[in-house]
């Protein structure tokens, strides 16, 4: 083997420089142990207090995952695949199970995919609350850090009832899924549902409609069309930019193109926009909760599938709840993959970080950051 | 949902009448799912068609996958388009090829700005040097990390 | 004339924020005091697992699925067994799955911490037993009055 090309020397910050306009600016490390970045670090530098250049520095928490799968067989790679956002689990797994399926040309059976389309749901209420959560906390409004995390126990109390795990779990599997419907889920789902539209509403008339958080929120952080549509942003921070491009309409897949549901865009890209896209979602999931526990069909929900992957590729994606997470599967024969390149909606938008920072003020950053719903330990896998 | 492949046939169809001698392979995998590889030299020239002519102008990312027993790497970006609404679930792999001991190529971050980031954990994780990235250095890998690119096929951990 | 609306709109805004949250002084709580009360879970819930003797084969493929690699086959005089180490343990429960056998099975068990790392490494004999029956008996329940929270089990 050739000796691999040495990378260049890391640039070191300096703590002081001068900016163009001859002024002082100052260097400041926002995380790794800061209870608001999460883990990940954000080298941002300021001119008096307007953030004039922002670097990301992830990778306090990479695993090496596409390597372990590389290692493992196709069965024992779920429940790693689903480490990197264990709020968000099954969509995850789901693009992982689709692209092996698309390989493999295994077709899932209907009640598998309503089930699937039922726990991706649950799952997407579960992460937008997730992030609301520490939204409020960010924001200084402890309510609203307390209210979505209680209300999350109605979701992964209903997960746990089909799944047997509350959130790691393991669900989806190559031809379908693992348990059917247990009896009494239907009354309890829509009964839960209709009581979180009542709490959303609540939500709305403390926090969203509150004028802490709008004049906090409004006008922060503008991510423009051009700029959402050029770095490649997904999900909820590309539909706050409004482009109403979601994969469950564009390209449906599991039982979506059977559901009626709305994609909800707003224009402006700011940060307010973008916690209004997670609110609208959680909304839209409960009605597609209630039409799922509805319509499902009778059936098997699982076909046999094989535990080798086939020679062949496949670019398996779903819409997870942070945006677009696909897998680029290369298979050689064996029960192991040659190549699973995993792509996430958090490592997609840590491209807008710096963009949406810039201009700010160093005060408004918490809102601006985290209306992108980035989840480092997703991005770094 | 028609199984037909006729809108991916047009689309390699226009690569291929305009750049006739650098288009090397086309594969349709699958439909919405299309691979097209080109010659390192003039991956910019056609990305930048892809982009202003056909619409695709929306990065997804970038793979890279190391063939070692072909001694080559494998540098796969995947796009797609917002633009027109009736491709957004068309995947389009744009593949170049370097050979595996001296792995460079140019960058396409002038073209899309969204691969930076991918671009960086390709050069990480395999050691593939792109010409013209702003800032080329370590993404996820830990400042003090000297060992070689831990993706590469050759690298074995003591866990395997 | 339209700063006068925005502040007098933005007041009353505060306020129903502040009624919201008084309601809500007297809800229910949704939290246990954990030791004391107990969460009861349902049958299925994949908690710690139970293994039949008298059906397992020592075929090992429990050991083969393992994902983080915690089952070990141990021998128990003529016939070999599956030796779960829970501090590897995922709780993704592909043995009880794979088991040609239905050799294992799930528990409602969960609370399975132990204070030193050895005591974690569960021997077959171990996991035949059947779960210590507790003191589980809250569940969380959602009525349309009084909202979520977790109240005690009905007496069936």
């Amino acid at each position: 083997m050739s000796a691999p090309p040495k990378p260049p020397p890391l640039t070191t910050v300096e703590s002081t420089e001068t900016s163009d306009s001859g002024a002082q600016t100052l260097t400041l490390s926002v995380g790794p142990q800061h209870s608001g970045s999460g883990h990940m670090r954000l080298i941002v530098e300021v001119d008096g207090d307007i953030i004039v250049n922002v670097a990301p520095d992830p990778g306090y928490v990479h695993r090496g995952i596409e390597k372990i799968i590389e290692l493992r067989n196709i069965i024992k790679s779920i429940p790693v695949i689903e480490r990197p956002s264990i709020i968000d689990a099954s969509n995850l797994n789901h693009a992982w199970v689709r692209s092996i399926e698309e390989i493999q040309g295994v077709e899932v059976p209907r009640r598998g995919q309503y089930l699937r389309t039922l726990l991706n749901e649950m799952n997407r209420i579960m992460s937008h609350l997730y992030w609301l959560s520490i939204y409020g906390v960010f924001l200084g409004h402890t309510t609203m850090f307390m209210w979505p995390l209680g209300d999350r126990e109605l979701f992964i109390d209903l997960a746990e009832k089909l799944t047997g795990a509350r959130i790691t779990y393991s669900y989806l599997v190559p031809g379908g899924v693992r348990r059917d419907l247990p009896p009494g889920f239907a009354e309890e789902a829509v009964k839960r549902t209709e009581y979180f539209e009542k709490r959303l509403k609540e939500y709305d008339r403390i926090f969203f409609n509150n004028p802490l958080f709008t004049s906090r929120a409004k006008g922060i952080g503008v991510l423009s069309r051009e700029k959402a549509i050029e770095l490649g942003c997904t999900g909820p921070t590309l539909r706050g930019s409004g482009v109403d491009a979601d994969l469950r309409k564009d390209e449906p897949y599991a039982a979506y193109p059977e559901l009626d549901f709305e994609i909800s865009t707003r224009p402006d890209g700011d940060s307010f926009s973008r916690a209004m896209v997670h609110m609208d979602e959680m909304r839209e999931s409960c009605k597609m909760i209630r039409q799922i526990v509805k319509k499902i069909p009778s059936g098997p929900i699982r076909r046999k599938a094989p535990i080798v992957l086939p020679r062949g590729v496949a670019y398996g994606r779903v819409e997870s709840a942070r945006g677009e997470c696909s897998f680029y599967l290369i298979g050689e024969g064996g029960d192991k993959p040659y190549r699973a390149r995993y792509i996430t909606g958090s490592y997609r938008n840590m491209a807008a970080i710096p963009a949406v920072l810039l201009g700010n003020r160093l005060a408004d950053m918490p809102t601006a950051w985290w209306s992108i719903d980035y989840w480092p330990v997703e991005a770094d896998r | 949902m028609s199984l037909s492949h006729e809108r991916e046939d047009g689309l390699i169809q226009k690569l291929k009448e305009n750049f006739p001698s650098d288009i090397k392979e086309t594969n349709v995998i699958r439909r919405a799912r299309l691979e097209v590889t080109v010659a390192p030299e003039r991956i910019k020239d056609v990305a930048i068609f892809l982009r202003d002519k056909l619409g695709f102008d929306h990065p997804n990312g970038v793979s890279a996958v190391d063939y070692n027993r072909e001694n080559r790497f494998e540098i796969v970006y995947h796009i797609s388009s917002i633009r027109i609404k009736e491709m957004r679930d068309l995947v389009l792999d744009l593949k170049e090829s370097v050979p595996r001991n001296a792995p460079k190529v140019g960058s396409l971050v002038s073209v899309w700005s969204g691969v930076e980031n991918y671009e960086r954990e390709s050069f990480e994780m395999f050691g593939i040097i792109f010409d013209g990235h702003p800032r080329l250095e370590k993404l996820f890998l830990t400042d003090n990390w000297d060992g070689p690119p831990p993706l590469r096929k050759d690298i074995r951990f003591p866990t395997d | 004339m339209a700063p006068v609306i925005g502040k007098a709109k933005a007041a009353v805004d505060i306020s129903i924020a502040y009624l919201t949250g008084i309601r809500h002084l007297f809800h229910r709580p949704y939290t246990l005091r954990f030791p004391q009360q107990r969460y009861a879970v349902e049958k299925g819930y994949r908690g710690r697992h139970l293994l039949h003797l008298d059906r397992c084969t020592g075929c090992g493929i429990c050991a083969w699925i393992c994902p983080e690699k915690c089952i070990t086959i141990v021998p128990r005089g003529q016939r070999w067994y599956p030796q779960y180490f829970y501090g590897r343990c995922c709780f993704c429960h592909f043995c009880t799955d794979y088991c040609p056998e239905f050799a294992l099975e799930e528990t409602v068990e969960y609370d399975i911490a132990e204070y030193t790392r050895d005591r974690l490494v569960w021997s077959p004999e171990r996991l035949s037993k059947p779960p210590v029956k507790k003191d589980d008996k809250y569940v969380f329940s959602v009525d349309t009055i009084g909202g979520a929270s977790q109240v005690p089990q009905k007496e069936e």
